[in-house]
């Protein structure tokens, strides 16, 4: 622990921009500076295999997942009406804060992302994403498979929310063995 | 006051040239503070025992790591936390990072691993002298990859929020459950306070700290200095 804690404050002093990017310096729950490389194996459509790389995301990303957000919005239904530069905004505060980002990239680009925060004992996963022509190639759930083996190994579970007029991602992610846990209900409070 | 000493007051008082003053401070956690003090002196050369004759300052080096002045301080709570930080905050160093042991709330926290702080909270009583409104308080540094995977010896190492408090003896099964139902999922002494006069200073901070226990699973609650020690070797030196 001494030594460890010292190598941490020589990287800082030796220059900030060294802390972390040691050559043994990752973090042991798996949200380190790396690269991975995932197969997405299509579940429903085998014979589009996709490679996908699965890394963490920067400030520098703010704008990209910012759009993608936006997409996300629109394809799931919710109600958020805020433009683009909102989202970025929001985006950066999250990634500076408790929410990490994790980019889910092939040859073609950014294909989707996750954005996530550790709570006591569960990963809360806030928004996952893939881009809609991207759907069904197995890149979700390979994705799933590379946060759950890296990301989220130390985690006991993963919560999310999932819109009800929101079939395929219901339909998603129970086929990724999750189960209905709760349904969030609402009314106005009109006379 | 004490409040309005000086740079130069200070450095008078303890006898540190400009060329003496840190640029990293780490502060060492601990009842145990001349253990400690020992311990940590053998990882550092040209030391500079730092102290004042009315013991307001003591257990306190400066050393030389490597080509950098860094100084250490064995504290016990936030009280002797935040005299530290604040007086190496006024003589202009730049860095803190809060080390010690700390307990597990969380499930999955278990002795032996390792707690990288991203956001405290001020249960104790000296942040809010230094914190204009809130109740937390977070490190400047606070990345998992900050933390070398190989010096962990295979350890986990968790991103926790930490809940300080001052009163260890007090605490009872309702609070350390009320703690983890508000999301708290680690427990110190002086991460609150140590953050608090960091971000007062301006400086960068850090803290990580070694579990030793989990209280909400009754594990290692009365674990001996040796012991403690023990724990905190990587993983493979067990």
């Amino acid at each position: 622990m001494i030594k460890m804690t010292l190598d941490i404050i020589r990287d800082y002093l030796q220059g900030p921009e060294n802390l972390g990017r040691r050559s043994d310096s990752v973090a042991p729950d798996r949200h380190g500076e790396k690269e991975n490389v995932v197969t997405g194996m299509g579940a429903a459509r085998p014979s589009s295999t996709s490679t996908v790389r699965c890394r963490n995301a920067t400030a520098a990303d703010a704008p990209a997942l910012a759009q993608m957000n936006r997409q996300l919005v629109r394809d799931e239904g919710h109600r958020n009406r805020m433009p683009v530069n909102e989202l970025e905004q929001r985006m950066r505060s999250w990634l500076d804060g408790e929410y990490q980002a994790v980019v889910f990239e092939d040859e073609q680009g950014a294909a989707g992302y996750a954005l996530y925060k550790r709570e006591a004992e569960w990963v809360y996963v806030r928004q996952f994403f893939v881009q809609s022509e991207r759907r069904r190639q197995g890149i979700g759930r390979a994705a799933l498979a590379w946060l759950r083996e890296n990301s989220w190994r130390e985690s006991a579970g993963i919560r999310l929310d999932v819109l009800i007029g929101n079939a395929g991602g219901i339909q998603f992610w129970r086929s990724m063995g999750f189960e209905d846990y709760c349904i969030t209900m609402e009314r106005a409070n009109q006379p | 006051m004490l409040r309005d000493l000086t740079k130069r007051d200070w450095q008078k008082m303890l006898g540190l040239s400009d060329e003496q003053i840190p640029q990293a401070l780490m502060l060492r956690g601990t009842r145990n503070l001349r253990h400690q003090y020992d311990r940590h002196r053998c990882y550092f050369d040209d030391v500079i025992p730092v102290g004042l004759p009315n013991s307001i300052v003591e257990d306190v080096f400066v050393g030389r790591l490597g080509e950098h002045r860094v100084a250490y301080a064995s504290v016990y709570g936030a009280p002797m936390a935040s005299e530290i930080v604040h007086l190496f905050g006024v003589l202009g160093t730049s860095l803190v990072v809060q080390t010690g042991c700390c307990g597990g709330l969380a499930e999955n926290i278990m002795a032996g691993d390792v707690a990288l702080t991203t956001e405290a909270f001020c249960g104790e009583g000296a942040a809010q002298y230094y914190k204009r409104g809130g109740m937390t308080v977070r490190p400047t540094l606070n990345r998992g990859s900050f933390v070398p995977m190989a010096a962990t010896g295979g350890a986990a190492v968790h991103l926790a929020r930490m809940f300080t408090t001052s009163a260890l003896f007090a605490e009872g099964e309702e609070e350390v459950e009320q703690w983890f139902a508000a999301g708290w999922t680690a427990v110190d002494m002086e991460t609150a306070a140590t953050l608090a006069v960091a971000e007062h200073f301006g400086m960068e901070s850090l803290a990580i700290h070694f579990v030793f226990d989990n209280p909400r699973r009754r594990e290692h609650l009365l674990l001996y200095e040796p012991e403690k020690i023990d724990a905190e070797l990587p993983a493979r030196q067990r």
